[in-house]
């Protein structure tokens, strides 16, 4: 399991990115890790993959502090991978399947397993009906899911995300929602956000940056309900959390029960036929 | 962001008259390469190294780490000055090699040490400017200087170009190395070959986002700075 402890990050200009960061994965499932533009979660992200190295501190995996060396690196990151923000740079190739293949070929694996497993991985992401296409026609939210598929298909313990559905529309946003969700059942996940729908449906416990430090951690309720911290780390309430508050609701998990709630007290509303 | 650009805009000289340091830095230079005198040349690299670490107070470390680049290459082409082969024993120090002697000569020793203080008190000038002058304080000097607008243009294009490339290379470069692509002489080559290509490809579309942007900007052809 990953845990990080006492974390400091400081770029080589100076700029100090992370301050005595705790973040331990055993916390929950789904972690999420909330907090403004500039406030250290792609920091943060890079630091646990290990191609950050702390000023101060360690990234502890299964009880042992990591190593920096290729060795060790290569074995880690079979185990623990991310996916980043921009799918545009973590896409090499103009074809799809030879792209989710490049971490497999890198470390050897031969055609036929890596065949079956990019089959596997491309209709876990519902990327099966456009594998063909060269990967420029694709749409933005398209070349997220290969780059998704293009981790997914190492089969690690542990996926970090930063910032998944910054710059997908509403609808990408619920797909890659649900294949995120889809993946949880098998694998923990960090995502790092500033949409706070997102984080207050997907995660189970949430750690709060502000300017590199954490100012709060806790279950989801116990974060989402402390308007002061979302505050002073430029957030907002989710919006269940909102009608939670000001008009004194019960605090619903996700969409659909605030819905069944509604239209078992007051019927499916207006008739429209 | 760039280190050098970091200091250029937080040093302790970074308001100082510009026009007065780039004649300063522009004048050493002059000298440097003019008078070609040893011990002048030691004087500037002096003052400079001075300057840029003390009064402007820019680290020591990183100041002489910006240096090993170029002195890779001065290495290099001092090593080739300064060897000469010969028949005879005629030098300083020598290793005999079949039938001729290889070695260093007197007056080679001289003109490298000469040569290395020009390089010294050239570099020392120039990062002088560079460390201590914010990109848009030169432009202003140009400007002064009379510079054709093609030539101010283009070192703001490329200045800015810079940053773009640099930080997609490195964004890129983590992402295929979170993949293995690093993993031995093959896999190296062919994540290199694979990160040109993308890069050339992102920097186009930057391109192209840049002349949109710079259209709605109202952009005639002419950087206004000031
Ligand atoms: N390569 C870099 N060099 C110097 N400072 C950086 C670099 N990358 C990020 N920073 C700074 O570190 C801080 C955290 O940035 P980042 O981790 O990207 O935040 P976030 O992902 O939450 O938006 C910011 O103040 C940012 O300006
Ligand atoms: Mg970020």
């Amino acid at each position: 399991m990953l845990e990080v402890k006492n974390l400091t990050y400081s770029y080589e200009d100076g700029t100090k990115a992370l301050e005595n960061i705790n973040i331990n994965l055993k916390k929950g499932k789904k972690i999420g890790i909330i907090g403004a533009n500039g406030s250290g979660k792609s920091t943060l992200f890079l630091n646990m993959v290990g191609i950050l190295k702390p000023r101060r501190g360690n990234i502890l995996f299964n009880g042992e502090s990591i190593k920096y060396n290729k060795k060790y690196l290569r074995e880690y990151r079979k185990k623990v991978n991310i996916v980043f923000q921009d799918p545009d740079k973590q896409i090499f190739y103009s074809n799809v399947y030879d792209d989710i293949a490049f971490a497999l070929r890198n470390i050897g694996y031969d055609e036929e397993e890596i065949k079956s497993r990019i089959d596997k991985v491309l209709k876990r992401v519902g990327a099966y009906d456009f594998k063909d296409k060269p990967v420029h026609f694709l749409s933005y939210g398209q070349k997220k899911r290969v780059a998704i598929a293009g981790i997914l298909v190492m089969d690690g313990d542990i996926i970090l995300f930063d910032e998944p559905t910054s710059g997908l529309d509403p609808l990408m946003t619920r797909e890659i929602v649900s294949i995120i969700e889809d993946i949880s059942k098998d694998k923990n996940i960090i995502i790092s956000s500033h949409d706070m729908n997102l984080i207050y449906e997907i995660c189970d416990y949430i750690y709060v940056l502000e300017k590199g430090k954490i100012i709060k951690e806790g279950s989801v309720k116990d974060v989402f309900t402390e308007e002061e911290i979302l505050e002073r780390a430029g957030l907002e309430e989710p919006w269940l959390v909102k009608i939670h508050k000001r008009l004194g609701l019960p605090l619903f998990k996700d969409e659909e029960e605030f819905f069944s709630y509604w239209r078992e007290k007051y019927g499916s509303g207006i008739d429209w036929s | 962001m760039l280190l050098i650009d970091r200091y250029a805009y937080t040093n302790k000289l970074k308001d100082f008259n510009p026009m007065a340091k780039f004649i300063f830095a522009i004048g050493a230079l002059f000298v440097a390469i003019g008078f070609n005198n040893l011990y002048i040349n030691f004087v500037i690299f002096l003052t400079m190294v001075l300057l840029t670490t003390i009064v402007a107070g820019i680290p020591s470390k990183n100041y002489f780490k910006i240096y090993l680049v170029p002195f890779l290459f001065l290495f290099f082409s001092i090593l080739t000055i300064i060897i000469s082969k010969s028949s005879e024993d005629i030098f300083l120090w020598s290793f005999k090699m079949g039938k001729s002697y290889f070695g260093i000569k007197e007056e080679s020793l001289t003109s490298s040490i000469i040569l290395i203080l020009r390089v010294l008190a050239c570099l020392s000038s120039t990062f002088f400017i560079a460390l201590t002058t914010p990109i848009n304080h030169l432009i202003k000097i140009f400007k002064k200087l009379k510079l054709p607008p093609t030539i101010i243009e283009l070192i703001i294009l490329i200045y800015r170009f810079i940053f773009v490339f640099l930080e997609e290379s490195k964004e890129i470069s983590f992402a295929q190395e979170m993949r293995f692509g690093y993993i031995g002489i093959k896999n190296t080559y062919r994540s290199i070959g694979l990160l040109m290509k993308c890069l050339f490809v992102r920097v186009l579309l930057k391109y192209n986002d840049m002349i949109n942007s710079l259209d709605a900007k109202l952009y005639n052809g002419d950087f206004k700075i000031g």
